[in-house]
């Protein structure tokens, strides 16, 4: 039986490099450096790099209210229209494509369909795609504040769907070593972050 | 520049000293009017209001002492609260097309066990003929609904939404249905408004929708109630002036602080609003008592429906709080009211949180405006419709030099 996955979010904009996917459940985001993807049987691959909850209307400012409120949850009992009121978004940058079976690692030619439902990928397809890292070198030149923390995540979450998660993440410190050469300040946190 | 503005900061400034040169006489007349109230000669007053109407101004009933004071009492932990509101785009006759729109808006929120919101808008067009007047069967006679007309139509079409929305919610629980605004319809009286416009729109409208909400309210617990928030209303002062100014009944009611010429009385609370006499008269979370509103429409056109309202100290603000009659008349209704009035107010930080997201759902801003007469332009230019604008709007959008 194919694992059955449930769809999360839905595409609401869509680049060539990353799309934001709008959750169906507030906060109920896939994490900071997971691998989702979106587009049925030709699905493009993305990893997690910035997660929101913010006012759908951007007219309307939260304020506090939780003075008195035992916990967060409770607030969100007491205002039961605050659920309508906030959207959880994330956005991913995109890091390849299937086509035909074919799994590359690299920019689709084009992206996903705005309303397209987004998954978060299984452990097996998360090996798979990991198997080779060749997209390292997009994430690593993406324009995004704190990539590598989004690069450290990613890894530490793929080396748990690999048979060795050891050598999983020796290999891809091996990889980054070889496309930050010269960058040390860059390197050096990384490694210490994937505790090699 | 449009307006100078330092012309107008010093008549600000007058106003202002003006102002604190009459504030201790305004309070004066306050604390004369709280002392009035806690001493009211109720059975005096009833005598003396029989009709409801003086030259003072419309008198409410007062069966109770207006002086009274009511506590919440606790009620179930799982309840619902519906609220509506409305917006309107009205008909502009600079446009090609004749045509309105009206948006209602529609929070319907669960409380307690299994908490769950339920936030949406509908808008209606009319645009065709029959649907832009009113008319008269027997006499043929019609009134074009724009206007204050308008704002009355939003207001049945309100009032049905909310019907709708209490019909959607769960019977078992209790349920509050929320109006903003008055449940009198006071924009209809004048001379303008002939009588079959009130009994399409006040009869056969909202008194008919308050009757139906009367009648899911025999079969579960249901409330209904308007929440005005700083309300102008003045039913109460009038009511201390008939029993306590000199120049009062005796004089056909010709108080000497509008009369070119007479001093007031010694007992004078001209110029007092409701609220100020209740903020001095409420702690947070009591209630007043309730009157009635004897106001002609209601009389004449509410059929079994009458209006009570009381006063409310929320915690931020004194706001009116008016109910149908089969709500005033039932203590745990009213109660109901009362309770879940306040709970919303501490949820919405001064304001019931239902009629905050109600206004939300309905409210027209500037850009939908805009957007709705482009696209009726667009959509009139596709079919080959005339699309002319009058001279003075296209003048101002030019704005030539």
């Amino acid at each position: 039986m194919p694992e059955q996955i449930e769809r999360i979010a839905e595409v609401v904009e869509a680049t060539s490099t990353e799309f934001t996917s709008q959750c169906y459940k507030l906060f109920e985001s896939a994490p900071l450096g997971a691998l989702v993807k979106s587009g049925g049987e030709s699905p493009v691959f993305g990893v997690v790099h910035d997660i929101a909850t913010l006012s759908i209307d951007p007219g309307r400012h939260t304020v506090a209210m939780g003075a008195t409120a035992e916990s967060v949850e409770n607030i969100y009992d007491t205002n039961p229209q605050l659920g309508r009121l906030y959207s959880t978004r994330f956005r991913s940058l995109l890091v390849g494509y299937r086509n035909n079976g074919q799994l590359n690692r690299y920019l689709a030619p084009m992206p996903p369909k705005v309303h397209d439902h987004v998954y978060e990928c299984q452990s097996e397809e998360v090996r798979e795609f990991s198997n080779s890292l060749e997209f390292l070198s997009t994430l690593l030149k993406a324009p995004i504040t704190s990539g590598d923390e989004v690069i450290a995540s990613f890894l530490a979450r793929a080396s748990a769907s690999h048979t060795d998660p050891n050598q999983f993440l020796v290999e891809s410190g091996k990889e980054l070593a070889t496309l930050l050469g010269g960058q040390l300040h860059r390197l050096n946190p990384l490694l210490k972050r994937l505790s090699l | 520049m449009s307006l100078d503005i330092a012309q107008a900061a010093l008549q600000i400034d007058d106003m202002a000293y003006d102002l604190v040169a009459r504030r201790s006489h305004r309070e004066q007349r306050l604390q004369r009017a709280v002392s009035s109230l806690l001493r009211f000669p109720v059975e005096q007053y009833a005598d003396i209001s029989e009709d409801g109407n003086s030259t003072l101004g419309l008198l409410p009933g007062i069966t109770e002492s207006p002086a009274a004071r009511c506590k919440s009492e606790a009620t179930n932990e799982n309840f619902s609260v519906a609220a509506a509101d409305g917006s309107h785009i009205d008909i502009d006759r600079h446009l090609p097309v004749r045509c309105f729109l009206i948006n209602t808006g529609i929070a319907a929120l669960n409380y307690g066990d299994k908490p769950d919101a339920n936030l949406y808008n509908n808008c209606l067009l009319y645009g065709n003929e029959d649907a832009l007047v009113i008319h008269d069967p027997l006499t043929y006679r019609r009134q074009t609904i724009e206007g204050t007309l308008l704002s009355a139509k939003r207001a049945v079409e309100e009032i049905r939404a909310l019907t709708e929305a209490v019909e959607n919610l769960s019977p078992h629980q209790e349920t509050l249905a929320l109006l903003d605004g008055s449940l009198i319809m006071l924009g209809l009286v004048g001379p303008l408004n002939q009588e079959f416009v009130l009994r399409a729109l006040v009869e056969e409208g909202f008194a008919a929708a308050l009757d139906e909400l009367g009648g899911i309210a025999k079969q579960r617990r249901l409330a209904l109630a308007s929440y005005i928030s700083m309300p102008g209303s003045t039913e109460i002062v009038n009511a201390i002036r008939t029993v306590s100014c000199h120049y009062g009944s005796t004089e056909q009611g010709f108080c000497g602080s509008s009369q070119p010429e007479r001093g007031p009385c010694d007992n004078c609370v001209d110029g007092i609003r409701d609220r100020e006499i209740f903020e001095r008269m409420l702690s947070t979370g009591e209630r007043s008592a309730t009157f009635t509103s004897n106001h002609p429409i209601v009389t004449q056109y509410y059929g079994d429906n009458g209006v009570a309202f009381f006063y409310i100290n929320v915690g931020e603000e004194i706001a009116r709080v008016e109910v149908p009659s089969w709500v005033a008349k039932d203590k745990s209704l009213l109660n109901l009211t009362h309770t879940l009035i306040l709970d919303q107010c501490k949820r919405g930080q001064g304001y019931p949180v239902a009629l905050m997201e109600a206004h939300e759902q309905a409210v027209i801003n500037g850009a939908d405006r805009r957007f709705f007469v482009q696209h009726l332009e667009r959509v009139l230019y596709e079919k080959g419709l005339p699309t002319y604008t009058s001279e003075k709007v296209r003048s101002k959008r030019v704005r030539a030099l």
